[in-house]
């Protein structure tokens, strides 16, 4: 028990270096990238949606009596993933992200914005860094790029270029490292626990708002979950709870810091899901805040809802020249 | 490697796609405090050079008819903290940057004179405008805009647009109007009491929750490599950051520097534009005005605030250039118009601005 608590608690801090920073909106990280880890052969797709509101305002930890203003970011976020043997698997996935900004004060009009369209996608190739307990524990390590396809210049109908903080994309190539060790628990096998880090490493985007050089800060999560599996009538059903800490670093304008940006936030969330079929399972989560610092004064998190759904494809892969790639049982 | 190709035969229809998918879009289209008169497309400045400063329209509240209070009320404010100050005959009103940098323009009324002292933290202007255009009384609020990072006000009885800096409405029904300004004179909180001991001051009772102790910006107002968004024109001739008064004749812009009335208060008698000037000011006292005087010669004044120059028939005038003692006490200095900003923002609106170095 003592090397798990070990594995655990270094997974946690051994991404303690550096930050930059970011606000506590713009361009979304689910905290749910990287897909389970499966048998050699087995694709998986999961489709998953983030909603993010941001209606909480605080100036550091305190919450000010303004309800005025809200952000929404929404994401759909398509994975797929392969696992090429026990050890080696790929993921990509791409989402699609809406960003809204709404200013409701008394007595005026209400103000709306949003952006929307294709985010950065991401590649990740991972690896299973160890097998413990006769296979009753795994530790997945991961990294790859994060592309800059996503827009980070859109302009709102009058052509009037937006802030980074409400684009798709964020402009820059970033690096992504995942790591994940889950372990059933000895006394009771339907139910696991696991720890999840993602870091994001974030480039620059060097034409912001024309010339300008804006990077976010660098982003941080650590997850700890419970999960256990349970039979309701014919339904399997998967309680959870999970414990989710993000730190996100300040951004930086021209190599300046960006006032107003960054943050800690502390999240409890509870988590449902149910197995549809042998190969098709649906999971939601909801975050909600139970600690939140911010540089300065920001919108912080109200509540995100997360609702997943994983298919897994457990097939054989053919090719051949001339044709599409076609899946065989 | 198969794996991988299939990977990227996926992703690649959802990459190409982007182009059509993203669809920016900002409703609603009409009424006060939405996009009505923001959505005419003319703009009398680069519409490219305007951009969206992220808290929205709004998104910053602008005040209006705030609670004034003592200054012994104000336990808030430091001798140190800058105010607005605006006098209409007995009624001095001091508007500080503490409660400016978290709301940009004040809506009030002091006396019969309806005004809005609009002030931008990241270009450090501060200017008073009058809130009657076309005969009718309007109020200002925050459109979220900035142009060469300055603030743009628009006025909610059409939505148009203004420059705060250019001092004139660039996008709107509007447009092309001019706004009239009225002085108001930037120092110390110190300094503004000794002026007018009788002041009243905005109250932290703004009916909005911030906190007032904090300037919202970090280090922005010493760091002069911290300027957020794009602005044209910079030079190193002074540091971006430091505060200089800017007087505006017919559109061409001087320039006078805080730190060239070092010490008490020294006057500057120069022309601009073809007219004939006196720029008062002290750097201890931090104040800086600058008047017309016409065919007035005019000496400084030591040590009796608010009154800071004289002339040869023994009139004496305040920091807003009215006689208070003399002859033709109750006549006044023909104002002219002028605004404390940093360097940076007077250099990009103005790049031609003649800069005065030194005083002889």
């Amino acid at each position: 028990m003592l090397k798990y608590i070990t594995i655990v608690t270094s997974l946690l801090c051994v991404t303690q270096f550096g930050w930059g920073q970011c606000c506590s909106g713009g361009v979304p990280m689910g905290s749910n990238i990287g897909l389970p880890a499966s048998e050699a052969g087995v694709w998986q797709w999961m489709l998953s949606y983030d909603l993010n509101v941001l209606r909480t305002l605080k100036d550091a930890d305190n919450i000010l009596d303004d309800d005025t203003r809200e952000r929404l970011t929404q994401a759909w976020l398509f994975q797929v993933g392969y696992a090429f043997n026990s050890r080696w698997a790929v993921d990509a996935f791409i989402p699609y992200v809406r960003q809204e900004r709404t200013i409701r004060q008394i007595g005026l009009s209400e103000n709306f914005t949003f952006t929307q369209g294709i985010g950065d996608p991401t590649l990740l190739v991972k690896f299973k860094a160890a097998t413990l307990n006769e296979g009753n524990g795994e530790w997945w390590v991961a990294a790859g790029p994060k592309f800059p396809l996503g827009a980070s210049d859109l302009t709102d109908e009058r052509g009037i270029t937006l802030i980074a903080d409400l684009q798709p994309g964020s402009g820059a190539w970033d690096g992504v490292l995942w790591s994940q060790f889950s372990h059933q628990i000895p006394w009771r096998p339907s139910m696991s626990f696991s720890s999840r880090v993602i870091v994001r490493l974030t480039g620059e985007n060097d034409t912001y708002l024309g010339d300008q050089v804006y990077e976010f800060g660098n982003e941080f999560q650590a997850l700890l979950s419970l999960s256990d599996r349970v039979l309701l009538g014919t339904i399997l059903f998967d309680p959870g709870l999970t414990l989710r800490f993000r730190h996100a670093g300040r951004d930086l304008n021209d190599g300046e810091l960006v006032p107003n940006s960054g943050g800690s936030f502390l999240f409890i969330a509870p988590s449902a899901g149910v197995q549809i079929t042998p190969s098709l399972s649906l999971q939601s989560r909801l975050d909600l805040p139970v600690y939140a610092y911010v540089d300065g004064t920001q919108l912080a998190p109200t509540y995100l809802v997360n609702v997943v759904l994983l298919f897994r494809l457990n097939r054989t892969y053919s090719f051949k020249p001339g044709t599409l790639p076609l899946f065989e049982d | 490697m198969k794996p991988i190709f299939v990977l990227l035969v996926l992703l690649t229809p959802l990459a190409a796609c982007q182009d059509n998918s993203t669809s920016p879009t900002t409703t609603p289209t009409s009424g006060p405090g939405a996009n009505a008169g923001a959505n005419a497309q003319e703009w009398l400045i680069p519409r490219s050079q305007v951009f969206d400063g992220g808290p929205g329209k709004d998104g910053i509240p602008a005040l209006e008819n705030p609670e004034l209070i003592s200054p012994a009320q104000a336990t808030y404010l430091d001798p140190q903290d800058l105010v607005v100050g605006f006098v209409e005959g007995k009624e001095a009103v001091a508007y500080p940057h503490k409660i400016l940098d978290w709301h940009e323009i004040i809506n009030d009324k002091v006396g019969a004179t309806s005004v809005a002292i609009t002030y931008c933290p990241l270009t450090g202007t501060g200017i008073g405008w009058s809130r009657m255009i076309n005969n009718v009384e309007t109020t200002f609020g925050v459109s979220g805009l900035l142009y060469n990072t300055n603030l743009i006000p628009y006025d909610r009885a059409t939505d148009s647009n203004w420059s705060q800096m250019r001092l004139d409405c660039v996008n709107g029904e509007l447009k092309g109007e001019e706004v009239a300004t009225l002085a108001v004179v930037e120092t110390t909180w110190a300094t503004w009491q000794q002026m007018y001991p009788d002041t009243k001051v905005v109250s932290t009772n703004t009916g909005f929750s911030r906190n007032y102790q904090r300037y919202p910006y970090g280090d922005y107002r010493t760091n002069n490599e911290n300027i957020i968004f794009p602005v044209s024109n910079q030079d190193d001739r002074i540091p971006a950051k430091d505060r200089v008064l800017g007087v505006l004749i017919g559109g061409n812009a001087k320039i006078y520097p805080l730190e060239v009335f070092a010490g008490t208060p020294r006057l500057v008698l120069d022309s601009h534009a073809g007219k004939l000037l006196a720029v008062v000011g002290s750097q201890e006292q931090n104040f800086i005005a600058a008047f017309e005087t016409g065919e007035k010669t005019l000496e400084v004044v030591n040590d009796a605030l608010p009154v800071v120059m004289q002339d040869e028939a023994g009139n004496q005038y305040d920091v807003f250039g009215y006689a208070v003692d003399g002859p033709d006490a109750g006549s006044r200095l023909t104002p002219v118009t002028s605004y404390i900003g940093y360097y940076f923002a007077w250099q990009a609106f103005y790049p031609d601005a003649p800069i005065v170095f030194g005083l002889e």
